[in-house]
């Protein structure tokens, strides 16, 4: 026991203390989110021992409490909606704060109406001499009725999920089925019965729906793969693994220059350059290298562009060919096909001006040579 | 079941994940993680909020009867 909050909790809702606990110490794990919870309880709720307990009300406290998770949860899913991320750890403790909070609340309603305590004395009608008369027991509260909506809605969606496995193998359609029960009883519960509880499974529910959503969302082409690009073929995009372009078909005219790109995420990407064409490879990394025949070793400037010119290794050049290169993290390796060591054709490196970044997938239109 | 006073969170939640489920069934790709989770995070607060509100309002009503 640190400050007794689990313990005051506990007896107030009429739940086990060491389940409270283990929330706290979860939600202390998941982001620290339980710690303030915990510190801004010890410091309101009010001392079983001192004689003014009853200062702060019991029902502006839950209140109180519930308005400030409620608007956390409101401004953190606001940030997260206007930026790129988040932190999953503090989002996983905010949802299972918010979770308690709603479920834990639902069980003290009708409660704070019979804790108010009674008036001593007040048996005896006022009488003096004697001292103050125990206070009678308060009246129990009246027993709620039992609701059967949140069972019936969560079988409903059990149901609903299992159809939809018949009918459709989608993951998506399944899951949406089941949070299409769960939300059309929750509608009901707000009218008749109660079924609040359901929230502890829509929530996880629609998560999962997102997530398998968006996997469904990318295309993810990974692999090793080899790309013989062709004039008109002139792009190609790879979310993981090796990448081999091959420009053995490549059919360029002479004397006009073209373009390729490649857009990749974590790969490695290996070309064999074609021998009678010079090459300028424009590479964006985010994280990587580029080596040309093994044995050149350009590091690219971080989160930048380089613009890099390796020469026809025949040293007779029909045209440039130009090659922009996005690459998140992985390598660029080069193979010039030149025939020996010693004539390895010269690097120049030179950056690449901000205005011509290319960004976009190459356009097969020509131009001309410079 | 009983009929009791508009439950608001249960109101606002439902019709959220409702609309949800709908979107994902009948409109294949219109959501994404990115957009669903913080959607759902403001709808549960911005709900949980206006429940904590009406549910004390209606307390007070309730008092001076008392």
């Amino acid at each position: 026991m640190f400050g007794g909050v689990c313990g005051g909790l506990g007896r107030y809702w009429n739940v086990d203390p060491v389940v409270l606990r283990v929330v706290f110490g979860v939600s202390l794990l998941l982001g620290g989110f339980g710690l303030f919870a915990y510190l801004a309880m010890w410091w309101i709720v009010p001392d079983d021992s001192a004689p003014d307990t009853a200062k702060v009300n019991p029902s502006w406290l839950m209140v109180g409490l519930g308005a400030i998770a409620a608007v956390i949860a409101g401004l953190i899913g606001l940030g997260l909606l206007f930026s790129d991320g988040g932190s999953g750890i503090l989002l996983g403790g905010l949802i299972a704060g918010l979770v308690v909070w709603i479920v834990l609340s639902q069980r003290t309603t009708g409660q704070t109406a019979a804790q108010v305590p009674p008036e001593p004395g007040y048996a005896y009608g006022g009488t003096t001499g004697y001292p103050p008369a125990a206070a009678p027991p308060p009246p129990p509260a009246p027993p709620r009725d039992r609701s059967y909506l949140g069972l019936i809605g969560l079988c409903a969606a059990i149901a609903a999920t299992g159809f939809a496995m018949l009918v459709s193998g989608d993951p998506v359609t399944v899951l949406a089925a089941g949070l299409l029960a769960l939300g059309a009883t929750l509608v009901v519960g707000a009218f008749r019965g109660r079924a609040r509880w359901l929230l502890v499974f829509a929530v996880p529910l629609l998560m999962l729906l997102a997530a398998v959503g968006q996997v469904q969302r990318l295309d993810i082409n990974a692999g090793d793969v080899t790309w013989t690009p062709t004039s008109a073929e002139n792009s190609y995009s790879l979310t993981a693994g090796a990448l081999d372009v091959d420009f053995s078909q490549w059919q360029g005219q002479p004397g006009l220059s073209d373009s390729v790109s490649i857009d990749a995420g974590l790969a490695e990407v290996r070309i064999a350059a074609p021998r009678n064409w010079d090459l300028v490879l424009v590479t964006d990394f985010g994280a990587g290298e580029l080596q040309i025949d093994d044995k050149t070793d350009v590091r690219p400037s971080p989160n930048g562009t380089n613009r890099t010119l390796v020469p026809a290794s025949s040293g007779r050049a029909d045209g440039t060919l130009r090659m922009n290169v996005s690459l998140r993290a992985g390598a660029v390796i080069v193979q010039t096909g030149a025939p020996a060591a010693g004539t390895a054709p010269a690097v120049i490196e030179t950056p690449e001006p901000a205005t011509t970044k290319d960004t976009k997938p190459a356009s097969p239109k020509k131009e001309k040579a410079a | 079941m009983s009929s009791h006073p508009i439950d608001v969170l249960s109101l606002g939640t439902g019709v959220m994940f409702t609309v949800f489920a709908l979107a994902y069934l009948i409109i294949p790709g219109s959501m994404s993680l990115a957009l669903s989770i913080p959607l759902m995070l403001v709808g549960l607060g911005v709900f949980g909020l206006a429940a904590a509100i009406v549910t004390q309002r209606r307390r007070q009503a309730q008092q001076p009867q008392n």
